[in-house]
């Protein structure tokens, strides 16, 4: 219902065009090799000053009321939008995939969905802060009519959401046939991520390197109440969280729901030792961990720096407008 | 963009939580029954067909619904107890043959995860003849042709995704749980099938239909996975231990596996 109260928001807004108003032009949105179809809903088409909008409004702190905070605070490009200094904070990388948002899927939707919840529940922006011509010319240029609303802001998020794809690692390229573009450390913790001896494929698998479904790999022996399982209130729940992806994870640390490894080593030393045992730990973990060789412990790190997209992370068009 | 979230926000996440409800219907989980008609192969003075026919898949330990969890309070052949947490496969091509030898084959293939509700029923057809049937047969698994690594974009069924580095392709089953080894520590076994190196592990299925009828109202044929068959005679601590935590890539796991499956179905009472 609420879907469709957003797209009958969104369908006036529409309206407001004439019918001698070109057309919006359609943004490209190239795929990387291997990835899933892209969802793109009917009623928000990616286009170029949606895109531009979206950009716009993501590093905008006018977005806040006390005009002091934007997605970017929290999101830094260089860091695969997310920050080290900022508590619990998932990146920003290929949410178009995605239908669970948050740690613990507290918020379950489509991405359009999700950017409403966005800006209206923990932003709760104020429209009449965004009224200012500038943005009035390209909530125009993007919907046909200056009027801003808080739908109108999300799905411009939503579509600059679209354009935060990642898949261009090295990883990518040895999959392309560039041999040389993982070193061998690296091609020995591949081998071993998709291998159960270290068990990382099921539920880091697909291009994606996430399944998007909630999981309790271990971290606490004491699950009661904690992770998905305080939303949905069901004990086979507790202590499974969401599985993030691992493109760019070389960046997004520190690393788990608490940030409680600060390293990539700390995280596979957790996998290869530190597992413990709960009532809901997933039977694809090892109880008490996989007892990884230090030698494979690093293998898989190299592997996991492979996943770095360098041009993910320096992409001018994923940065503050000029 | 926030891990925090106002009270409305969790007014609003109870929406979302209805969405996720009505998301494991979104798309169907049959796969080429709905895209392309069914191949019928019919003899040329088959009466006009008019039935629906579903099967309905259950899954059994002991020849009861099975309880999902991680205690262990099942035993299997070798004694080792057990507990059941995940079971999940593909199903596919499916054959009815009739009591007067009339076969109708329908192609396609459907996943089936315990968990998910919406995929334990694969409805066939709805024109199919009426009449007493002899035999309802199946793939295990995927038969090769549809077997190719991005043949599934959606989760769930893309999540059963084969890693390319053992082949490519899909997961033919994923069947997991605990059981309770020789030093009486629980140990998590994973039942994994798959398309190892190119050799393919799916397996006809052949399951004596007599006493089974398709009405004129149609018919809900109940497939029967009785889980603890797939083990044979397996010792868990012999195929799940320290040194051989899995068996998606032994050969020799994935042909005895195989081998076990062919007493797996059953076909339970109408």
């Amino acid at each position: 219902m609420r879907s469709r109260l957003v797209a009958a928001v969104v369908a006036l807004g529409a309206a407001a065009c004439t019918a001698s108003d070109p057309p919006p032009a359609p943004y490209d949105l190239p795929l990387p090799p291997g990835f899933p179809p892209m969802a793109v809903p009917a009623d928000n088409p990616t286009t170029e000053p949606g895109v531009a909008l979206g950009r716009q409004l993501y590093h905008d702190v006018r977005l806040s009321p006390d005009g002091r905070r934007a997605c970017a605070s929290c999101h830094r490009q260089d860091r695969a939008f997310t920050d080290p200094a900022a508590p619990g904070v998932l990146p920003h990388v290929n949410l178009a995939w995605s239908r669970n948002f948050l740690w613990d899927g507290r918020f379950v939707g489509t991405l359009e969905e999700a950017m409403v919840m966005e800006v209206e529940d923990f932003f709760q922006t104020d429209v009449a802060r965004l009224a200012e011509p500038d943005l009035e010319a390209m909530f125009a240029a993007a919907f046909g009519t200056p009027e801003i609303t808080t739908t109108r802001a999300a799905y411009a998020l939503a579509q600059f959401q679209r354009t935060l794809t990642s898949g261009a690692a090295p990883y990518d390229r040895y999959w392309a046939g560039d041999a040389s573009a993982l070193d061998a450390a690296a091609q020995r913790g591949l081998a071993l991520f998709y291998s159960e001896r270290a068990e990382c494929f099921h539920c880091h698998g697909t291009r994606l390197f996430t399944d998007n479904q909630f999981h309790n790999i271990g971290l606490d022996a004491d699950v009661a109440g904690t992770g998905r399982g305080a939303i949905t209130g069901a004990a086979g729940d507790d202590g499974r969280w969401k599985t993030p992806t691992l493109r760019n994870v070389a960046l997004t640390g520190p690393y788990m729901h608490d940030d409680r490894f600060a390293t990539l080593e700390e995280v596979v030393a957790f996998y290869s030792s530190g597992v413990a045992l709960s009532p809901t730990l997933d039977t694809i973990i090892r109880i008490g961990g996989f007892q990884l060789t230090p030698e494979e412990q690093a293998d898989l790190v190299a592997f996991l720096r492979s996943l770095t997209d360098e041009a993910f992370v320096t992409d001018p068009r994923l940065g503050p407008p000029p | 963009m926030s891990m925090v979230l106002s009270s409305r926000a969790l007014l609003a996440c109870a929406l979302g939580a209805f969405t996720l409800v009505a998301c494991s219907d979104e798309h169907s989980h049959d796969h080429g029954v709905d895209a392309a008609p069914p191949v019928i192969d019919a003899a040329p003075d088959a009466p006009p067909a008019a039935a629906s026919v579903t099967l309905a898949l259950t899954h059994l330990v002991a020849g009861a619904p099975v309880a999902i969890g991680t205690t262990t309070p099942y035993t299997n052949t070798a004694g080792n107890a057990f507990g059941v947490t995940i079971v999940r496969y593909f199903i596919s091509d499916v054959t009815l043959t009739y009591a007067d030898q009339q076969e109708r084959r329908i192609a396609g293939v459907h996943y089936v995860d315990h968990d998910l509700p919406a995929t334990l029923a694969w409805h066939l057809a709805d024109d199919l003849p009426t009449g007493p049937l002899a035999s309802v047969a199946f793939t295990m698994g995927l038969a090769p042709a549809n077997n190719v690594t991005g043949a599934f974009t959606a989760p769930p069924e893309s999540l059963m995704e084969w890693p390319v580095m053992m082949g490519g392709g899909y997961h033919y089953l994923k069947f997991e749980g605990r059981y309770v080894d020789r030093s009486a520590a629980p140990f998590n076994f994973k039942v994994h099938a798959g398309p190892l190196q190119g050799t393919d592990y799916s397996f006809p299925v052949v399951l004596d239909a007599t006493g089974h009828t398709v009405g004129a109202a149609g018919a809900t044929l109940p497939v029967q996975m009785n889980l603890e068959r797939w083990f044979g005679a397996w010792d868990l601590n012999d195929y799940f231990n320290a040194a051989h935590p899995g068996i998606m890539g032994d050969a020799a796991a994935q042909a005895a596996l195989r081998a076990n499956g062919a007493a797996v179905f059953t076909l339970g009472p109408s």
